[in-house]
C-alpha cells in the first residue's frame, strides 16, 4: 500500500466520512464551531460513542459545560450503544471546576492533562472529545491564563497522539469563534463549522469544512439532520455519475447460469454470491472475470485473506485462466488483509484501485471479510457506500460472501448487501445420501425474469456447470442420486421407443401382409371370375351344340332332358 | 502569637490536600505561600499532603482535581476548594481559619 499522507479515524457517520474522504486525520485535532442547539456536541458524543462501539477505539468526552449526568440524560435515550460503551469504552470527565472553587492565584490544566495523559497511557484512549473549551475563560478572571490553557491543552492533545474533536460556541452573529479564541482556529488542524438557521418555517441545519490539514474534504455546506441516531448527512458519495445501469447483458461466464437469468448479469449491476466456503463462490467469479475479459472488458479483483496469485492457480485447474488477462493488461488485481484495517479503510482502499484502474468488472471474494471489521453498523454502512461507488460509476459488480448452509443464516456483514445488490445467488451444499453436492439457486434478479428452480453446481477439469434437478418423493436429487436418476429416464427412454418401435413395425408388417394377401386374394378372385367366364362360355357352347344334337336325338329317339344340368350349363353354385 | 490552650489545638487539627503539578511555577509557588500562612497560623496545627498529579492522576481523577493547584479542606471538611498560586492572602486565610464545616 503507498503510504498516506494522513491517516483517518472514520467518524462512522456515513455522510459525514464521504465528506471527509474518510473520516478525521488520526492523531490530530479538530474544532468544531458552531451556535448553541447547533449539534456540536452531538457530534462530538457520536464520534466517540461510534469510535468505541464500532472500531473499538477508546474515547474520553470531557465536557466544560455540562455535568457529566446531564450528559447520560441527553444521550441515553438516544439510538445508539451509547450504555453499551459507558463506563468501558467511553469516559465522561467533567471539565466544569466545582461550585464551590474560590480562584485564588493564577493556575492551570495540569490536572486535567494528567488525568487524560494517564488515561491514554494505561487504558490506551484514542479519541477524546474537548465539549466547549470557551467555558475555560469562565474559569478564571485572566483572559491571558484561559488563553495559555487553551493552548496548552491543545499542544496537548497534539502530543498525546489523540484524535480530538474540540467544540467552541461560535460567536454572535458570525460563523468564526469569538477573537480571543481565534488563535485555536489556526492551532487546530481541522476546522469545521455547523450553522443552524431558520428557513421557511424549517431549521436547516449545514456542516462546512473550513480546513482539513494534509487530508482532502468535499467543500460546501452539507445538510444534516439530528435523528433518534445522532447526525444523518443526506451526502452520499454518488455525485460523480448516475445510474449506469442498462439492459445490456454480460455472461456470467457460466452457460446455464446465463440462460437462468435470461443472458447473464445485466450492466452496471451489483450481484452477490452468498454460499458457506467451498462452494465455488470464487470459481462463480473467476467465470465471471474471464468471459468479460474474453470480451475485451477491463476487469479488478479484489481478493481478501487469500493471495490473488493462489486464486489464479486454483482458478486454473477448474480450467478458468485468469493469467493471460492479466499478462494483457485487461485483469488488476489486489490482495488485501481483512484483518490489517478498519472496513473503512479497506472502503478507501478499494475506492483507490477503482479509481486507479477504472474497470469495468469488478470482483471482492470475499467482501463479507472486510466489511464486517468493526460490528454491523458499519458493515451496513460501507456496504451501502460500496455499492453506491460501483453503481455511480456502472461497473458490473461481483461480491461473495461467506454464509453458513442457510439464507437465513447469511452473515450479518453481508446482510445488508444482499438487500441493496441487484442479483443475488446463493450457493449451499446439500448433504444426501453420504454425498455433499453444491446447489444453486437464483435468490433474485432484479428487473429480470429469472428461473426459481434450484439447480445442481458441477466442478470439474473444465469449469463449471450447472445441472437440472430432479424432484422425487419432495426432495431434491444430487449428485449420484441425480446421475442415477438421469441414467434410469434415459434407459427408460429408451425402453419405450425401442418397444414403441417395435409395435409399430409389427402393426406395419400386419398391415403390409394383410394388403399383399388382398391383393393375392383380388388376383385370384379375378382369375377365378376369369375361369367362370370361360367354363360358362364352354358350357354354353357345349350345350348349345349337345343340345342341338340331343334335340336331334331326342326328336329321333323321343326322350326326355337331364335334370341334373341346368339348361344354360352353369354349376349351381354359382348363380348367374 | 497567641498561644492557645492544648486541648483546643487537639480538637482544631487542620487537615490539608494541596494538588500540585510536579514543579510548574503555580505549584510551586502556591506550596510556598501555603507553608508561610501554616507557619503563620502555628504549624502544629496543620497536617498537609502534597499530592502530584502527574503522579498520581487517580487521585486526581478521583477528586475530580482538574486544575492545579488545588487546594482542598479535609479535617475539619470543607465543600469548598481553591484553586490558583494562593497568592490571594485573604481567600487563603479565611479557608485556613478552622471553624464549622462551610
Amino acid at each position: 500500500m503507498t503510504p498516506q499522507a494522513v491517516q483517518v479515524s472514520p467518524t462512522g457517520i456515513a455522510g459525514l466520512d464521504a465528506i471527509l474522504r474518510g473520516g478525521l486525520p488520526t492523531g490530530r485535532s479538530t474544532l468544531v464551531v458552531g451556535g448553541p442547539g447547533a449539534g456540536k456536541t452531538v457530534l462530538a458524543m457520536q464520534f466517540l460513542v461510534n469510535g468505541a462501539a464500532c472500531y473499538g477505539e477508546m474515547g474520553v468526552m470531557v465536557s466544560f459545560e455540562e455535568s457529566e449526568r446531564a450528559m447520560r440524560t441527553n444521550f441515553g435515550t438516544l439510538d445508539w450503544p451509547f450504555a453499551e460503551v459507558l463506563g468501558t469504552k467511553l469516559l465522561i470527565l467533567d471539565g466544569r471546576l466545582p461550585p464551590d472553587t474560590v480562584e485564588a492565584g493564577t493556575f492551570d490544566l495540569a490536572g486535567l492533562i494528567a488525568v487524560l495523559d494517564a488515561l491514554v497511557k494505561t487504558r490506551g484512549v484514542k479519541r477524546v472529545a474537548l465539549d466547549g473549551i470557551d467555558m475555560l475563560f469562565d474559569y478564571s478572571r485572566h483572559e491571558t491564563v484561559s488563553r495559555r490553557e487553551v493552548r496548552r491543552l491543545l499542544n496537548w492533545l497534539t502530543d498525546a497522539n489523540v484524535t480530538a474533536l474540540v467544540t467552541v460556541k461560535a460567536a454572535e452573529g458570525r460563523l468564526g469563534v469569538q477573537s480571543y479564541l481565534e488563535f485555536a482556529e489556526f492551532a487546530a488542524d481541522g476546522v469545521m463549522h455547523l450553522a443552524n438557521r431558520l428557513s421557511d418555517q424549517f431549521l436547516i441545519r449545514g456542516l462546512h469544512v473550513v480546513k482539513m490539514r494534509g487530508a482532502s474534504f468535499v467543500s460546501g455546506e452539507h445538510p444534516f439532520v439530528i435523528a433518534e441516531t445522532g447526525l444523518e448527512f443526506a451526502y452520499t458519495d454518488q455525485t460523480k455519475a448516475a445510474m449506469h445501469v442498462t439492459s445490456e447483458r454480460l455472461s456470467s461466464g457460466v452457460e446455464r447460469l446465463d440462460r437462468m437469468l435470461h443472458g447473464g448479469y445485466r450492466e452496471g449491476t451489483v450481484t452477490l454470491i452468498s454460499g458457506p466456503p467451498g462452494t465455488s463462490k470464487t470459481t462463480l467469479a473467476g467465470c465471471f472475470v474471464s468471459a468479460g475479459c474474453a470480451r475485451g472488458l477491463s476487469a479488478l479483483f479484489i481478493g481478501f485473506d487469500e493471495p490473488v496469485e493462489q486464486v489464479f492457480l486454483d482458478l486454473r485447474s477448474v480450467g478458468v485462466q485468469l493469467e493471460r488477462y492479466r499478462d494483457a493488461g485487461l485483469l488488476a488485481s489486489a490482495s488485501l488483509n481483512a484483518g490489517a484495517a478498519g472496513a473503512d479503510e479497506h472502503y478507501l482502499t478499494i475506492e483507490r484501485l477503482v479509481e486507479l484502474h477504472q474497470p469495468r468488472l469488478l470482483v471482492i471474494d470475499p467482501m463479507s471479510a472486510f466489511v464486517k471489521a468493526g460490528g454491523r453498523r458499519i458493515a451496513d454502512i460501507v456496504s451501502e457506500r460500496l455499492v453506491n461507488l460501483v453503481k455511480a460509476r456502472g461497473i458490473t459488480t461481483l461480491f461473495t460472501a461467506v454464509a453458513d448452509s442457510d439464507l437465513g443464516e447469511l452473515e450479518s456483514s453481508a446482510s445488508r448487501v444482499s438487500t441493496i445488490a441487484d442479483n443475488w445467488i446463493h450457493v449451499s451444499f446439500a448433504a444426501r445420501r453420504g454425498e455433499r453436492n453444491r446447489m444453486l439457486t437464483v435468490v433474485k434478479a432484479r428487473g429480470t425474469g429469472h428461473s426459481n428452480q434450484m439447480r445442481e453446481l458441477i466442478l470439474s477439469d473444465d469449469g463449471l456447470d450447472l445441472k437440472d434437478v430432479y424432484y422425487a418423493l419432495g426432495e431434491v436429487l444430487l449428485g449420484t442420486a441425480r446421475v442415477e436418476k438421469e441414467q434410469q429416464e434415459a434407459n427408460d427412454a429408451r425402453l419405450r421407443e425401442s418397444q414403441n418401435k417395435r409395435a409399430l413395425a409389427e402393426v406395419d408388417e400386419h398391415c403390409r401382409a394383410l394388403e399383399a394377401q388382398l391383393e393375392r386374394t383380388r388376383f385370384e378372385l379375378a382369375g377365378v371370375i376369369d375361369e367362370r367366364r370361360r367354363i360358362a362360355l364352354q358350357a354354353s357352347e357345349v350345350e348349345r351344340s349337345l343340345g342341338a344334337d340331343q334335340a336331334a336325338i331326342l326328336a329321333s329317339r323321343g326322350e326326355d332332358p337331364d335334370p341334373g344340368v341346368t339348361a344354360n350349363g352353369a354349376p349351381s353354385r354359382f348363380p348367374a | 502569637m497567641i498561644r492557645r490552650p492544648e486541648r483546643d489545638r487537639e480538637a482544631t487539627i487542620v487537615k490539608l490536600v494541596l494538588f500540585v503539578a510536579g514543579e510548574s511555577p503555580n505549584s510551586v509557588t502556591a506550596l510556598a505561600n501555603l507553608r508561610h500562612a501554616m507557619e503563620l497560623g502555628g504549624s502544629e496545627r496543620f497536617e498537609l499532603e502534597v499530592v502530584d498529579v502527574f503522579e498520581r492522576s487517580d487521585r486526581a481523577l478521583e477528586e475530580h482535581v482538574l486544575v492545579t493547584p488545588t487546594l482542598m479542606r479535609v479535617e475539619p471538611p470543607s465543600i469548598r476548594r481553591l484553586v490558583g498560586d494562593l497568592s490571594a492572602t485573604i481567600e487563603l486565610y479565611a479557608f485556613l481559619r478552622p471553624g464549622p464545616p462551610a
